[in-house]
Protein backbone atom coordinates (compact mmCIF):
# COMPACT_ATOMS: atom_id res chain seq x y z
CA UNK A 1 0.00 0.00 0.00
CA UNK A 2 1.22 3.48 -0.74
CA UNK A 3 2.08 5.77 2.13
CA UNK A 4 -0.80 8.02 1.16
CA UNK A 5 -3.27 5.17 1.45
CA UNK A 6 -1.62 4.13 4.71
CA UNK A 7 -2.20 7.59 6.11
CA UNK A 8 -5.80 7.44 5.08
CA UNK A 9 -6.18 4.02 6.64
CA UNK A 10 -4.79 5.36 9.91
CA UNK A 11 -7.17 8.27 9.70
CA UNK A 12 -10.04 5.87 9.06
CA UNK A 13 -9.06 3.64 11.98
CA UNK A 14 -8.99 6.68 14.27
CA UNK A 15 -12.66 7.47 13.54
CA UNK A 16 -13.97 8.21 17.03
CA UNK A 17 -16.60 5.73 18.21
CA UNK A 18 -19.42 7.49 20.06
CA UNK A 19 -20.28 6.16 23.49
CA UNK A 20 -23.93 5.63 22.61
CA UNK A 21 -23.19 3.14 19.81
CA UNK A 22 -23.00 0.22 22.21
CA UNK A 23 -26.23 1.07 23.98
CA UNK A 24 -28.10 1.59 20.75
CA UNK A 25 -26.93 -1.71 19.31
CA UNK A 26 -27.90 -3.58 22.46
CA UNK A 27 -31.30 -1.91 22.47
CA UNK A 28 -31.98 -2.64 18.82
CA UNK A 29 -31.00 -6.30 19.10
CA UNK A 30 -33.16 -6.72 22.23
CA UNK A 31 -36.14 -5.00 20.62
CA UNK A 32 -36.13 -7.34 17.63
CA UNK A 33 -35.64 -10.63 19.42
CA UNK A 34 -38.06 -13.17 17.88
CA UNK A 35 -41.31 -13.62 19.76
CA UNK A 36 -40.70 -16.04 22.64
CA UNK A 37 -42.28 -19.42 22.38
CA UNK A 38 -44.20 -20.93 25.25
CA UNK A 39 -42.51 -24.26 24.92
CA UNK A 40 -39.10 -25.00 26.34
CA UNK A 41 -37.24 -27.80 24.71
CA UNK A 42 -34.81 -30.13 26.35
CA UNK A 43 -31.51 -31.39 25.09
CA UNK A 44 -32.12 -34.96 24.22
CA UNK A 45 -29.83 -37.77 23.37
CA UNK A 46 -30.41 -39.41 20.06
CA UNK A 47 -31.39 -42.58 21.87
CA UNK A 48 -34.77 -41.12 22.65
CA UNK A 49 -37.48 -43.67 23.08
CA UNK A 50 -40.99 -42.66 22.34
CA UNK A 51 -43.87 -43.61 24.49
CA UNK A 52 -47.26 -43.52 22.96
CA UNK A 53 -50.42 -42.98 24.87
CA UNK A 54 -53.64 -43.85 23.23
CA UNK A 55 -56.41 -42.14 25.02
CA UNK A 56 -59.89 -43.51 25.00
CA UNK A 57 -61.34 -43.68 21.57
CA UNK A 58 -64.99 -43.97 22.30
CA UNK A 59 -65.10 -41.73 25.24
CA UNK A 60 -68.30 -40.64 26.89
CA UNK A 61 -68.62 -36.87 27.37
CA UNK A 62 -68.50 -37.13 31.17
CA UNK A 63 -65.26 -39.11 31.09
CA UNK A 64 -63.69 -36.90 28.50
CA UNK A 65 -63.80 -33.96 30.87
CA UNK A 66 -61.58 -35.79 33.33
CA UNK A 67 -58.75 -36.47 30.93
CA UNK A 68 -55.44 -34.65 30.89
CA UNK A 69 -55.56 -31.83 28.40
CA UNK A 70 -59.15 -31.22 29.23
CA UNK A 71 -61.13 -31.32 26.01
CA UNK A 72 -61.96 -27.95 24.58
CA UNK A 73 -65.69 -27.71 24.55
CA UNK A 74 -67.44 -25.78 21.86
CA UNK A 75 -71.13 -25.18 22.09
CA UNK A 76 -71.99 -28.10 19.85
CA UNK A 77 -68.81 -29.77 18.71
CA UNK A 78 -66.26 -31.38 20.99
CA UNK A 79 -62.58 -31.66 20.25
CA UNK A 80 -60.35 -33.76 22.44
CA UNK A 81 -56.91 -35.27 22.35
CA UNK A 82 -57.33 -38.63 20.72
CA UNK A 83 -53.71 -39.73 20.68
CA UNK A 84 -50.84 -38.15 22.51
CA UNK A 85 -47.22 -38.94 21.80
CA UNK A 86 -44.44 -37.77 24.04
CA UNK A 87 -40.79 -38.70 24.12
CA UNK A 88 -39.07 -39.71 27.35
CA UNK A 89 -37.24 -36.44 27.72
CA UNK A 90 -39.95 -34.26 26.40
CA UNK A 91 -38.59 -33.19 23.02
CA UNK A 92 -41.62 -34.38 21.11
CA UNK A 93 -45.16 -33.79 22.15
CA UNK A 94 -47.76 -34.44 19.51
CA UNK A 95 -51.44 -34.23 20.30
CA UNK A 96 -53.74 -35.55 17.65
CA UNK A 97 -57.18 -34.05 18.07
CA UNK A 98 -60.47 -35.72 17.27
CA UNK A 99 -63.62 -33.86 16.42
CA UNK A 100 -67.04 -35.06 17.47
CA UNK A 101 -70.47 -33.58 16.94
CA UNK A 102 -70.29 -32.30 13.38
CA UNK A 103 -73.68 -32.44 11.73
CA UNK A 104 -72.25 -34.27 8.75
CA UNK A 105 -71.00 -37.63 10.02
CA UNK A 106 -69.15 -38.45 6.81
CA UNK A 107 -67.27 -35.17 6.89
CA UNK A 108 -66.42 -35.73 10.55
CA UNK A 109 -64.83 -39.07 9.71
CA UNK A 110 -62.86 -37.53 6.86
CA UNK A 111 -61.62 -34.69 9.07
CA UNK A 112 -60.59 -37.10 11.82
CA UNK A 113 -58.82 -39.37 9.38
CA UNK A 114 -56.85 -36.41 8.06
CA UNK A 115 -56.00 -35.15 11.56
CA UNK A 116 -54.71 -38.59 12.51
CA UNK A 117 -52.72 -39.03 9.29
CA UNK A 118 -51.18 -35.55 9.52
CA UNK A 119 -50.25 -35.97 13.18
CA UNK A 120 -48.63 -39.32 12.50
CA UNK A 121 -46.77 -37.98 9.48
CA UNK A 122 -45.52 -35.03 11.54
CA UNK A 123 -44.16 -37.35 14.21
CA UNK A 124 -42.73 -39.78 11.65
CA UNK A 125 -40.86 -36.93 9.96
CA UNK A 126 -39.40 -35.93 13.31
CA UNK A 127 -38.31 -39.47 14.11
CA UNK A 128 -36.75 -39.81 10.66
CA UNK A 129 -34.87 -36.53 11.15
CA UNK A 130 -33.56 -37.68 14.52
CA UNK A 131 -32.52 -41.05 13.07
CA UNK A 132 -30.74 -39.33 10.20
CA UNK A 133 -28.85 -37.00 12.52
CA UNK A 134 -27.96 -39.91 14.76
CA UNK A 135 -26.51 -41.73 11.80
CA UNK A 136 -24.60 -38.67 10.74
CA UNK A 137 -23.27 -37.63 14.14
CA UNK A 138 -23.01 -40.92 15.95
CA UNK A 139 -25.19 -42.51 18.62
CA UNK A 140 -23.71 -40.43 21.46
CA UNK A 141 -24.42 -37.09 19.80
CA UNK A 142 -26.63 -34.59 21.51
CA UNK A 143 -29.53 -33.81 19.27
CA UNK A 144 -31.25 -30.55 19.95
CA UNK A 145 -34.48 -30.85 18.10
CA UNK A 146 -38.08 -31.11 19.06
CA UNK A 147 -41.62 -30.97 17.81
CA UNK A 148 -44.93 -30.15 19.35
CA UNK A 149 -48.43 -29.84 18.02
CA UNK A 150 -51.37 -27.91 19.40
CA UNK A 151 -54.95 -27.36 18.45
CA UNK A 152 -57.34 -24.56 19.12
CA UNK A 153 -61.04 -24.09 18.40
CA UNK A 154 -61.39 -20.75 16.67
CA UNK A 155 -65.18 -20.82 16.51
CA UNK A 156 -67.92 -23.26 17.33
CA UNK A 157 -71.54 -22.25 17.00
CA UNK A 158 -74.68 -23.31 15.20
CA UNK A 159 -73.29 -22.07 11.90
CA UNK A 160 -69.58 -22.57 11.87
CA UNK A 161 -66.93 -24.79 13.34
CA UNK A 162 -63.32 -23.59 12.85
CA UNK A 163 -60.31 -25.50 14.14
CA UNK A 164 -56.67 -24.56 13.92
CA UNK A 165 -53.92 -27.16 14.28
CA UNK A 166 -50.39 -25.92 14.83
CA UNK A 167 -47.34 -28.00 14.00
CA UNK A 168 -44.33 -26.51 15.73
CA UNK A 169 -40.75 -27.63 15.38
CA UNK A 170 -37.58 -26.40 16.94
CA UNK A 171 -34.05 -27.26 15.93
CA UNK A 172 -31.82 -24.31 16.69
CA UNK A 173 -34.43 -22.25 14.92
CA UNK A 174 -38.12 -22.77 15.21
CA UNK A 175 -41.16 -22.56 12.99
CA UNK A 176 -44.84 -23.30 13.02
CA UNK A 177 -47.16 -24.27 10.24
CA UNK A 178 -50.91 -24.27 10.55
CA UNK A 179 -53.82 -26.22 9.19
CA UNK A 180 -57.33 -24.87 9.38
CA UNK A 181 -60.56 -26.83 9.24
CA UNK A 182 -63.67 -24.74 8.60
CA UNK A 183 -67.03 -26.46 8.51
CA UNK A 184 -70.42 -24.99 7.69
CA UNK A 185 -72.65 -26.69 10.25
CA UNK A 186 -75.81 -25.71 8.41
CA UNK A 187 -74.90 -27.29 5.08
CA UNK A 188 -72.50 -29.85 6.55
CA UNK A 189 -69.89 -28.83 3.98
CA UNK A 190 -66.24 -27.93 4.35
CA UNK A 191 -65.83 -24.18 3.84
CA UNK A 192 -63.29 -23.01 1.27
CA UNK A 193 -62.64 -19.38 0.46
CA UNK A 194 -64.24 -19.88 -2.94
CA UNK A 195 -67.36 -21.37 -1.37
CA UNK A 196 -67.97 -18.19 0.63
CA UNK A 197 -68.39 -16.04 -2.45
CA UNK A 198 -70.62 -15.85 -5.47
CA UNK A 199 -69.25 -17.72 -8.48
CA UNK A 200 -66.95 -15.46 -10.48
CA UNK A 201 -66.81 -12.75 -7.79
CA UNK A 202 -63.35 -11.19 -7.66
CA UNK A 203 -63.17 -11.38 -3.89
CA UNK A 204 -59.39 -11.90 -3.85
CA UNK A 205 -58.74 -8.38 -5.18
CA UNK A 206 -60.92 -6.91 -2.45
CA UNK A 207 -59.32 -9.01 0.30
CA UNK A 208 -55.79 -8.38 -0.94
CA UNK A 209 -56.31 -4.63 -1.16
CA UNK A 210 -57.64 -4.65 2.39
CA UNK A 211 -54.77 -6.82 3.66
CA UNK A 212 -52.23 -4.47 2.11
CA UNK A 213 -54.05 -1.45 3.53
CA UNK A 214 -53.99 -2.93 7.05
CA UNK A 215 -50.35 -3.98 6.73
CA UNK A 216 -49.25 -0.54 5.55
CA UNK A 217 -51.29 1.09 8.29
CA UNK A 218 -49.69 -1.09 10.97
CA UNK A 219 -46.22 -0.42 9.53
CA UNK A 220 -46.86 3.31 9.60
CA UNK A 221 -48.22 3.20 13.15
CA UNK A 222 -45.26 1.20 14.37
CA UNK A 223 -42.72 3.10 12.28
CA UNK A 224 -41.23 -0.27 11.48
CA UNK A 225 -41.70 -3.17 9.16
CA UNK A 226 -44.17 -5.38 10.96
CA UNK A 227 -45.19 -6.59 7.53
CA UNK A 228 -43.13 -6.88 4.38
CA UNK A 229 -45.23 -4.80 2.06
CA UNK A 230 -42.56 -3.67 -0.35
CA UNK A 231 -39.15 -4.88 -1.38
CA UNK A 232 -36.47 -3.90 1.09
CA UNK A 233 -33.04 -4.39 -0.36
CA UNK A 234 -33.04 -7.81 -1.97
CA UNK A 235 -33.57 -10.02 1.03
CA UNK A 236 -37.30 -10.09 1.51
CA UNK A 237 -40.13 -10.80 -0.83
CA UNK A 238 -42.93 -8.28 -0.52
CA UNK A 239 -46.47 -9.44 0.17
CA UNK A 240 -48.35 -9.47 -3.10
CA UNK A 241 -51.57 -11.15 -2.10
CA UNK A 242 -53.18 -14.39 -1.05
CA UNK A 243 -54.63 -17.05 -3.29
CA UNK A 244 -57.89 -18.99 -2.95
CA UNK A 245 -56.18 -21.78 -1.00
CA UNK A 246 -54.81 -19.51 1.72
CA UNK A 247 -55.33 -20.23 5.42
CA UNK A 248 -58.37 -18.54 6.97
CA UNK A 249 -61.02 -19.08 9.57
CA UNK A 250 -64.28 -17.56 10.63
CA UNK A 251 -64.23 -16.02 14.08
CA UNK A 252 -67.09 -16.19 16.63
CA UNK A 253 -68.38 -12.82 15.37
CA UNK A 254 -68.76 -14.30 11.90
CA UNK A 255 -65.85 -12.28 10.48
CA UNK A 256 -63.47 -13.66 7.90
CA UNK A 257 -59.93 -13.85 9.31
CA UNK A 258 -56.91 -14.35 7.07
CA UNK A 259 -54.12 -16.21 8.88
CA UNK A 260 -50.43 -16.16 8.03
CA UNK A 261 -47.58 -18.42 9.03
CA UNK A 262 -44.54 -17.04 10.76
CA UNK A 263 -42.20 -15.44 8.17
CA UNK A 264 -44.89 -15.53 5.51
CA UNK A 265 -45.50 -11.80 5.53
CA UNK A 266 -43.26 -10.37 8.20
CA UNK A 267 -40.26 -10.87 10.47
CA UNK A 268 -40.20 -13.48 13.22
CA UNK A 269 -40.85 -10.77 15.76
CA UNK A 270 -44.29 -10.28 14.19
CA UNK A 271 -45.28 -13.86 15.00
CA UNK A 272 -48.10 -15.45 13.01
CA UNK A 273 -50.36 -12.54 12.11
CA UNK A 274 -54.14 -12.82 11.66
CA UNK A 275 -56.00 -10.03 9.90
CA UNK A 276 -59.77 -9.55 10.11
CA UNK A 277 -61.57 -8.53 6.91
CA UNK A 278 -64.47 -6.12 7.66
CA UNK A 279 -67.66 -7.73 6.37
CA UNK A 280 -68.96 -4.50 4.81
CA UNK A 281 -66.17 -4.78 2.21
CA UNK A 282 -67.53 -8.15 1.14
CA UNK A 283 -71.23 -7.38 0.79
CA UNK A 284 -72.33 -7.99 -2.76
CA UNK A 285 -69.63 -10.61 -3.17
CA UNK A 286 -70.78 -13.13 -0.57
CA UNK A 287 -72.57 -16.26 -1.66
CA UNK A 288 -76.09 -16.76 -0.41
CA UNK A 289 -76.07 -18.36 3.02
CA UNK A 290 -72.36 -17.74 3.56
CA UNK A 291 -71.76 -17.74 7.36
CA UNK A 292 -70.10 -14.32 7.29
CA UNK A 293 -71.71 -11.45 9.18
CA UNK B 1 -34.99 -20.79 11.35
CA UNK B 2 -35.78 -18.00 13.71
CA UNK B 3 -33.74 -18.11 16.87
CA UNK B 4 -30.49 -19.31 15.39
CA UNK B 5 -30.66 -16.81 12.54
CA UNK B 6 -31.49 -14.02 14.95
CA UNK B 7 -28.62 -15.02 17.23
CA UNK B 8 -26.11 -15.06 14.39
CA UNK B 9 -27.22 -11.72 13.00
CA UNK B 10 -27.21 -10.17 16.48
CA UNK B 11 -23.73 -11.61 17.19
CA UNK B 12 -22.43 -10.28 13.90
CA UNK B 13 -23.89 -6.83 14.59
CA UNK B 14 -22.50 -6.65 18.11
CA UNK B 15 -19.10 -8.00 17.14
CA UNK B 16 -18.68 -5.69 14.15
CA UNK B 17 -20.46 -2.67 15.59
CA UNK B 18 -17.42 -0.38 15.61
CA UNK B 19 -16.36 -1.39 12.12
CA UNK B 20 -19.90 -0.94 10.81
CA UNK B 21 -20.04 2.47 12.45
CA UNK B 22 -16.72 3.54 10.87
CA UNK B 23 -17.98 2.36 7.51
CA UNK B 24 -21.20 4.35 7.87
CA UNK B 25 -19.24 7.36 9.12
CA UNK B 26 -17.06 7.27 5.99
CA UNK B 27 -20.20 8.20 4.02
CA UNK B 28 -21.70 10.76 6.38
CA UNK B 29 -18.83 12.34 8.30
CA UNK B 30 -21.47 13.03 10.87
CA UNK B 31 -21.88 11.07 14.12
CA UNK B 32 -25.68 11.10 14.41
CA UNK B 33 -26.28 10.19 10.78
CA UNK B 34 -23.76 7.35 11.00
CA UNK B 35 -25.43 6.04 14.16
CA UNK B 36 -28.82 6.22 12.47
CA UNK B 37 -27.55 4.31 9.45
CA UNK B 38 -26.07 1.53 11.58
CA UNK B 39 -29.22 1.31 13.68
CA UNK B 40 -31.59 1.22 10.75
CA UNK B 41 -29.41 -1.36 8.97
CA UNK B 42 -29.44 -3.45 12.16
CA UNK B 43 -33.23 -3.39 12.24
CA UNK B 44 -33.38 -4.47 8.60
CA UNK B 45 -30.98 -7.34 9.25
CA UNK B 46 -32.74 -8.51 12.42
CA UNK B 47 -36.17 -8.48 10.80
CA UNK B 48 -35.20 -9.99 7.46
CA UNK B 49 -36.28 -13.34 6.20
CA UNK B 50 -33.59 -15.82 7.30
CA UNK B 51 -30.80 -16.43 4.79
CA UNK B 52 -30.41 -19.87 3.34
CA UNK B 53 -26.64 -19.70 3.68
CA UNK B 54 -25.76 -18.44 7.14
CA UNK B 55 -22.03 -18.35 6.36
CA UNK B 56 -22.69 -15.19 4.38
CA UNK B 57 -24.24 -13.35 7.31
CA UNK B 58 -21.24 -11.11 7.89
CA UNK B 59 -20.89 -9.83 4.32
CA UNK B 60 -24.68 -9.62 4.10
CA UNK B 61 -24.77 -7.35 7.17
CA UNK B 62 -22.10 -5.18 5.53
CA UNK B 63 -24.19 -5.08 2.38
CA UNK B 64 -27.19 -3.81 4.31
CA UNK B 65 -25.07 -1.09 5.96
CA UNK B 66 -23.58 -0.08 2.60
CA UNK B 67 -27.00 0.05 0.93
CA UNK B 68 -28.46 2.02 3.81
CA UNK B 69 -25.55 4.46 3.61
CA UNK B 70 -25.98 4.78 -0.17
CA UNK B 71 -29.68 5.51 0.35
CA UNK B 72 -28.70 8.17 2.83
CA UNK B 73 -26.30 9.68 0.30
CA UNK B 74 -28.98 9.72 -2.38
CA UNK B 75 -31.47 11.33 -0.06
CA UNK B 76 -28.96 13.91 0.97
CA UNK B 77 -27.89 14.43 -2.64
CA UNK B 78 -24.24 14.56 -1.73
CA UNK B 79 -23.27 12.31 -4.56
CA UNK B 80 -24.95 10.33 -7.25
CA UNK B 81 -23.69 6.85 -7.99
CA UNK B 82 -22.01 6.81 -11.37
CA UNK B 83 -22.04 3.86 -13.69
CA UNK B 84 -18.70 2.48 -14.72
CA UNK B 85 -18.61 4.18 -18.11
CA UNK B 86 -19.01 7.65 -16.68
CA UNK B 87 -15.33 8.21 -16.10
CA UNK B 88 -14.10 6.28 -19.12
CA UNK B 89 -12.99 9.30 -21.10
CA UNK B 90 -12.10 11.59 -18.28
CA UNK B 91 -8.72 12.18 -16.78
CA UNK B 92 -8.41 12.46 -13.05
CA UNK B 93 -9.36 15.94 -11.93
CA UNK B 94 -6.32 18.14 -12.25
CA UNK B 95 -6.79 19.96 -9.00
CA UNK B 96 -6.33 17.04 -6.62
CA UNK B 97 -4.31 18.51 -3.80
CA UNK B 98 -1.40 16.46 -2.55
CA UNK B 99 -2.46 16.75 1.07
CA UNK B 100 -6.12 15.77 0.77
CA UNK B 101 -7.50 14.29 3.93
CA UNK B 102 -9.58 11.14 3.75
CA UNK B 103 -12.91 12.92 3.69
CA UNK B 104 -11.85 15.10 0.78
CA UNK B 105 -10.43 12.12 -1.06
CA UNK B 106 -13.61 10.05 -0.61
CA UNK B 107 -15.87 12.93 -1.51
CA UNK B 108 -14.18 13.13 -4.91
CA UNK B 109 -15.47 9.66 -5.68
CA UNK B 110 -18.82 8.50 -6.98
CA UNK B 111 -20.67 6.50 -4.35
CA UNK B 112 -19.91 3.07 -5.84
CA UNK B 113 -16.23 3.84 -5.93
CA UNK B 114 -15.92 5.09 -2.38
CA UNK B 115 -17.61 1.90 -1.23
CA UNK B 116 -15.03 -0.38 -2.82
CA UNK B 117 -12.13 1.79 -1.65
CA UNK B 118 -13.27 1.74 1.97
CA UNK B 119 -14.04 -1.98 1.92
CA UNK B 120 -10.74 -2.85 0.23
CA UNK B 121 -8.16 -0.59 1.85
CA UNK B 122 -9.68 0.21 5.24
CA UNK B 123 -11.95 -2.73 6.06
CA UNK B 124 -9.51 -5.03 4.23
CA UNK B 125 -12.01 -7.35 2.62
CA UNK B 126 -11.08 -9.78 -0.13
CA UNK B 127 -12.20 -8.93 -3.65
CA UNK B 128 -14.68 -11.81 -3.62
CA UNK B 129 -16.23 -10.51 -0.39
CA UNK B 130 -16.47 -6.99 -1.79
CA UNK B 131 -18.22 -8.41 -4.83
CA UNK B 132 -20.74 -10.07 -2.49
CA UNK B 133 -21.25 -6.92 -0.45
CA UNK B 134 -21.74 -4.72 -3.49
CA UNK B 135 -23.71 -7.33 -5.48
CA UNK B 136 -21.28 -7.21 -8.40
CA UNK B 137 -18.45 -9.40 -9.63
CA UNK B 138 -14.74 -9.38 -8.94
CA UNK B 139 -13.87 -7.75 -12.27
CA UNK B 140 -16.21 -4.85 -11.65
CA UNK B 141 -14.74 -4.43 -8.18
CA UNK B 142 -11.23 -4.28 -9.66
CA UNK B 143 -12.25 -1.82 -12.33
CA UNK B 144 -13.83 0.44 -9.74
CA UNK B 145 -10.78 0.22 -7.53
CA UNK B 146 -8.39 1.17 -10.34
CA UNK B 147 -10.53 4.08 -11.42
CA UNK B 148 -10.99 5.22 -7.84
CA UNK B 149 -7.25 5.15 -7.20
CA UNK B 150 -6.70 7.14 -10.35
CA UNK B 151 -9.15 9.75 -9.13
CA UNK B 152 -7.62 9.80 -5.68
CA UNK B 153 -4.22 10.19 -7.28
CA UNK B 154 -2.63 7.25 -5.57
CA UNK B 155 -0.36 4.58 -6.96
CA UNK B 156 -2.02 1.47 -8.35
CA UNK B 157 -1.21 -0.92 -5.57
CA UNK B 158 -3.21 -3.19 -3.43
CA UNK B 159 -6.01 -3.85 -5.86
CA UNK B 160 -5.24 -7.54 -6.33
CA UNK B 161 -5.61 -9.98 -3.47
CA UNK B 162 -2.29 -10.90 -1.85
Amino acid sequence: MTSRMQNWKQEYDRTPIPQELRGRMLAVTEDHRPAPRGWRWAFATAATVFAMFVLMVNVAPAQAAELRDVPVLGSLVRVFTFVEYTSEVGDAHVRIPRVEGLNNQGLEEAVNAELLADGKAFLAKYEADVAELKQELGPEAMINMGVESFYEIKASNAEVFSLRVEYFWVGGGSASSYDFYNVNQVTGQMITLDSLFRPGADYLSVINAELLRQMNERNAEAGANIFWTDAQEEFTEPFTGITADHNFYINPDGKLVIAFDEYEVGPGSSGSPELVIPTELLTGLLAEGAPIH
Amino acid sequence: MTQIFYDRVADSLIQDQERLYRLAYSYTYNTQDALDIVQSAAVKALTARPLREPEYIRTWVYRIVVNTALDWLRRNKRLVPADDSFFEDQDAPADAPADMDLQQALNRLPANYRTVVVLRFFEEFKLEEIAQITSTNVNTVKTRLYRALEMMRVEMEGVEDD
